[in-house]
């Protein structure tokens, strides 16, 4: 999710469509909300209401330093697991 | 099942998390539904409400919340608001209305005058007269406005203890000596607060107490006077400091024999 969020200020109903877009076709829609939610909670996303030609307000959101932060930390930790992953199942 | 419907379920699952949060997450949700397309199964894609409801607690993190600050911050704040507002003027229309109910300014002013030939009782408080038949009778009382609003004095009931018929008189307001101003037929009146004046029972004893057999008596030890204040009408039965006893040698039946 943050690293969706990290491209660009987006919203959720956008951020379900480059998750599905990039093969994560499981992901529920109240998931994706819900850990909107909680990133915004914990200080790593922060958001804006904007006008849309298409019903309510949507609410944009935009990745804090903070956020950042956790993109890079949790992308190193992928790099390393995958890394490990890769030597153990390489033949 | 259409997109409010479905907004209001899940809103409804959600109850129990403080209104802004709520009405944040349903907003969110109400702008994804606008973004499907037209037909969209909402059940199918999205799941049940309940679903999507317990979907969205797990992945934000929200544990359902129980007990009277929850129900109270689940609640909009101006409706809680207007709520304690309406419950405070209520409960104080119900105390203003059981004060009013219960409001009573009216007292024994510490004035009395005895009727005639009335003398001291013997082991009691106050005067004893002896009941004669046709004879004069005046007793008079002063009485005054203790409390901090005016009420309208209506009158003195008849009660099955009267033993004379006459007319009730009164003084002007603040009269505090009964010579000092010439008495006037009753008539309702207002009684200021602090306020007082004489009532004077004027006539002539007559049988009207049903007293059939001599020796017995009866004792004003509180007087009755009728008053209104405000829309409430009341008898308030005013302690005398001498209560008056009239004795009836030989009796005083009601009917004449």
């Amino acid at each position: 999710m943050l690293a969706v969020i990290a491209r660009g200020e987006t919203y959720g109903y956008e951020i379900l469509s480059t998750l599905e877009g990039a093969g994560f076709d499981g992901v529920g829609d109240a998931s994706v909300y819900g850990t909107l939610r909680r990133l915004e909670q914990a200080g790593h996303l922060e958001s804006r209401l904007a006008a849309s030609n298409n019903g309510p307000a949507r609410k944009y959101y935009a990745v804090t330093p903070s956020g950042t932060e956790q993109l890079r930390s949790g992308t190193d930790s992928w790099t390393r697991i995958n890394g490990a992953l890769e030597k153990l199942v390489q033949p | 099942m259409i997109a409010e419907d479905y907004v209001r379920m899940v809103a409804f699952e959600l109850r129990d998390l403080p209104w802004k949060m709520r009405r944040d997450l349903v907003s969110e949700i109400q702008g994804h539904l606008d973004e499907l397309p037209a037909g969209t199964d909402l059940s199918a894609q999205l799941g049940r409400p309940h679903e999507y409801a317990s979907e969205l607690r797990d992945a934000a993190g929200l544990e359902r919340r129980r007990g009277l600050i929850a129900f109270l911050r689940a609640r909009r704040p101006r409706n809680v608001v207007l709520t304690v507002v309406a419950l405070t003027l209520i409960g104080l229309a119900i105390g203003a209305v059981a004060w009013i109910d219960s409001y009573q300014p009216l007292a024994f002013a510490g004035g009395t005058q005895e009727p005639l030939d009335s003398r001291p009782s013997i082991g009691q408080a106050g005067v004893t007269v002896v009941f004669r038949k046709g004879h004069p009778f005046e007793y008079g009382i002063t009485i005054q406005n203790t409390g901090r609003l005016t009420v309208r004095v209506l009158g003195v009931p008849t009660s099955v203890t009267n033993f004379y018929v006459g007319r009730l008189l009164m003084s002007k307001d603040q009269t505090g000596r009964l010579d000092e101003l010439p008495l006037e037929r009753f008539h309702p009146f207002d009684m200021k607060p602090g306020s007082f004046r004489w009532l004077v029972f004027k006539g002539v004893y007559a049988c009207t107490t049903g007293i059939g057999g001599g020796g017995v008596g009866v004792t004003w030890e509180t007087i009755g006077i009728r008053f209104g204040f405000l829309w409430r009408t009341a008898t308030a039965a005013i302690p005398l400091d001498d209560p008056l006893a009239i004795t009836f040698p030989k009796g005083c039946p009601s009917r004449p024999q």
